[in-house]
């Protein structure tokens, strides 16, 4: 165990960044995010198997508790509506906006990730800010590499746009 | 990324350059480690609390369909439902939401009866 936290210190900056892209960039739910993913580690709800490398299983860890996190916190706001039916209901792109901080605002970067699907969104993450290969991203997300590069290429036209950089030829 | 084109695009490097700028901008906010935290509080593990859910949950719920039964002024019902709605372990604060219901015969609305408890703690409800 020792070493797996050594090994996890060393990305911890990195898996928050995935838990911030996870998260649509809601500093707190982030924080509690990667806060519950080392705690499954170290008790033992998710255990590594050694099937593939640490980052990328502790990745999905990571991905899965905040998929877990948005499911829970869409059923209590349904379940608020509900029972309390003077507060209006937020969708979760208002949620995602109403987060983003001033600074995060201005970031543009964000603001076009924010704009692509999920998926696109995802590999293009882990492929350039977490530098994992086509194969790591599919793994981490389970699902194929020819599906993860569809996605990364779509995505990456799609960023290009919504930036203004100058596209591929391809 | 050995499975990427081993050149990047110049939009591949564009990208890198700004996602390079984002990670460095959030490593700066990143919050610490935490694994002082981790390794020295005793904290109450979520697997305890998702074992005492069911049962917290079934024992309220059992509370609840005694009381529908048996309040006075009315005839048993022949249909009770109860719905768990959200013994969700997987929630860190363990909350638990039943909810009861009286379903009447004539078709009308039925009775619905919502409780609401939690936090719950591993064997026991507050």
């Amino acid at each position: 165990m020792p070493a797996l936290l050594e090994e996890l210190r060393d990305q911890h900056q990195r898996a928050h960044g995935w838990s911030l892209a996870c998260c649509a960039w809601q500093q707190d739910l982030a924080e509690d995010v990667l806060q519950e993913a080392y705690l499954r580690v170290l008790d033992g709800r998710a255990t590594f198997s050694g099937g593939s490398a640490l980052t990328t299983w502790f990745y999905a860890v990571i991905r899965r508790v905040a998929s877990e996190q948005r499911r829970g916190a869409a059923r209590r706001a349904a379940l608020n509506l509900r029972l309390v039916t003077e507060e209006p209901a937020s969708t979760a792109a208002e949620d995602a906006a109403g987060a983003l901080s001033v600074e995060a605002r201005a970031d543009s970067l964000r603001a076009a990730l924010l704009q692509l699907s999920e998926r696109q969104r995802e590999v293009l993450h882990l492929v350039f800010y977490a530098e994992f290969t086509l194969e790591e991203a599919a793994q981490t997300l389970d699902i194929t590499v020819g599906s993860a590069r569809t996605h990364y290429h779509r995505g990456k036209r799609r960023l290009a746009e919504l930036l203004q950089l100058e596209q591929d030829d391809d | 990324m050995t499975d990427l084109p081993d050149k990047p695009t110049a939009l591949e490097r564009a990208l890198a350059a700004r996602f390079q700028h984002q990670r460095e901008q959030e490593a700066a906010h990143a919050p610490p480690f935490p694994r002082q935290e981790l390794s020295a509080q005793p904290v109450p593990s979520p697997p305890a609390a998702r074992r005492a859910a069911p049962g917290a949950a079934a024992a309220l719920a059992a509370a609840i369909l005694v009381a529908l039964l048996f309040l006075p002024e009315r005839e048993a019902p022949d249909v009770v439902y109860l719905e768990v709605i959200g013994a969700s372990a997987m929630l860190t604060d363990g909350l638990l939401e039943v909810s009861a219901g009286v379903l009447p015969e004539n078709g009308s609305l039925p009775h619905l009866y919502h409780v609401e408890t939690g936090p719950a703690s591993p064997g026991q409800f507050n």
